[in-house]
């Protein structure tokens, strides 16, 4: 097995290619990045092997945003335990809602 | 790399959002003016159709991307839209404000990087049109697009490398636009169309 192997793999999902690119540079040496532009491309891609180990996800997208993307992997049982972190302030409330 | 000073950017800040990468900063710089220019404008539309969370949304964008390129006096006037229209409080105000900062500071930027624009090498063919070689980096991108790979505006590059002077030019640059969007789904239809006119021309 190859260094490149042995690393993580952290889905970023955000629709603006800006963020992606900024905080793909600062986790690219220490993490296997993967990308998702939009909600409903996240869940296709969460569910790709190998599965992410972490998942970084914008709260404001258009479309599907970020609490129904991480709402509809905790339904799956294959996505369920790969931990979310949301990337943009939001209100605690909300947050301590979903989970 | 040359990184001009320019007004109302916080050089070092943006700098260290980016790892130290000068020439992605660039870039995003950059593509900022461009993808973020029109900004005010698509937001006094969705304010005028009544599409309030369109109108939040696009100010979130050029709040975000600012605030991770160091563009400061841009970010604090996108953050002071947001809540105006979430609070409908003031929010005219806010708007002219934004629109202002947010002109002068495209036009800055857009100054800049022109001025202090170094020309890109004129590139070497370097070496004739190999078949295989095409077939090998075009399966590889293929690979990387369906996985969502990070990595892919990288190996586009070899593909890049691969094609030219086969594939033309327009459809290369449709396909790195659509990497650089991360519209992956995009980017595998015209990695399709770069296969079938290789296949064509030497299958």
């Amino acid at each position: 097995m190859n260094q490149a192997d042995q690393k993580k793999t952290v889905l970023l999902v955000d629709d603006t290619p800006a963020n992606i690119k900024t905080v793909k540079a600062i986790l690219r040496d220490l993490y296997k990045i993967r990308v998702a532009a939009s909600g409903v491309k996240a869940l296709e891609m969460a569910r790709i092997a190998p599965l992410p180990d972490l998942i970084l996800l914008d709260v404001l997208m258009p479309g599907m945003d970020g609490y129904e993307v991480c709402k509809q992997l905790k339904l799956v049982p294959e996505t369920r335990d790969i931990p979310v972190i949301f990337r943009r302030r939001t209100s605690r409330r909300k947050q301590r809602d979903l989970l | 790399m040359v990184l001009p000073e320019i007004v109302g950017i916080n050089l070092a800040d943006g700098l260290k959002r980016v790892a130290g990468n000068r020439q992605l900063y660039r870039d995003l710089l950059g593509e900022f003016a461009v993808k973020q220019g029109n900004a005010a404008a698509e937001i006094s539309i969705a304010l005028e159709s009544g599409n309030l969370s369109l109108a939040e949304r696009i100010a979130h964008t050029v709040k975000g991307v600012a605030g991770n390129l160091g563009i400061a006096e841009t970010q604090r006037v996108a953050e002071k839209l947001v809540m105006a229209i979430r609070e409908n409080e003031k929010v005219s105000a806010a708007q002219v404000q934004f629109a202002s900062v947010m002109d002068a500071q495209v036009s800055a930027i857009e100054k800049a990087l022109l001025d202090s624009a170094s020309p890109r090498p004129e590139k070497m063919p370097t070496s004739p049109f190999n078949a295989e070689v095409a077939a090998v980096a075009i399966a590889r991108l293929r690979i990387l697009l369906e996985a969502g790979d990070g990595d892919a505006d990288e190996l586009f590059l070899s593909l890049q490398d691969a094609v030219e002077g086969t594939v033309e030019k327009t459809h290369l640059e449709g396909l790195s636009a659509s990497i650089s969007d991360f519209d992956f789904d995009a980017a595998l239809v015209k990695l399709d169309e770069i296969a079938n006119r290789c296949t064509t021309k030497w299958g």
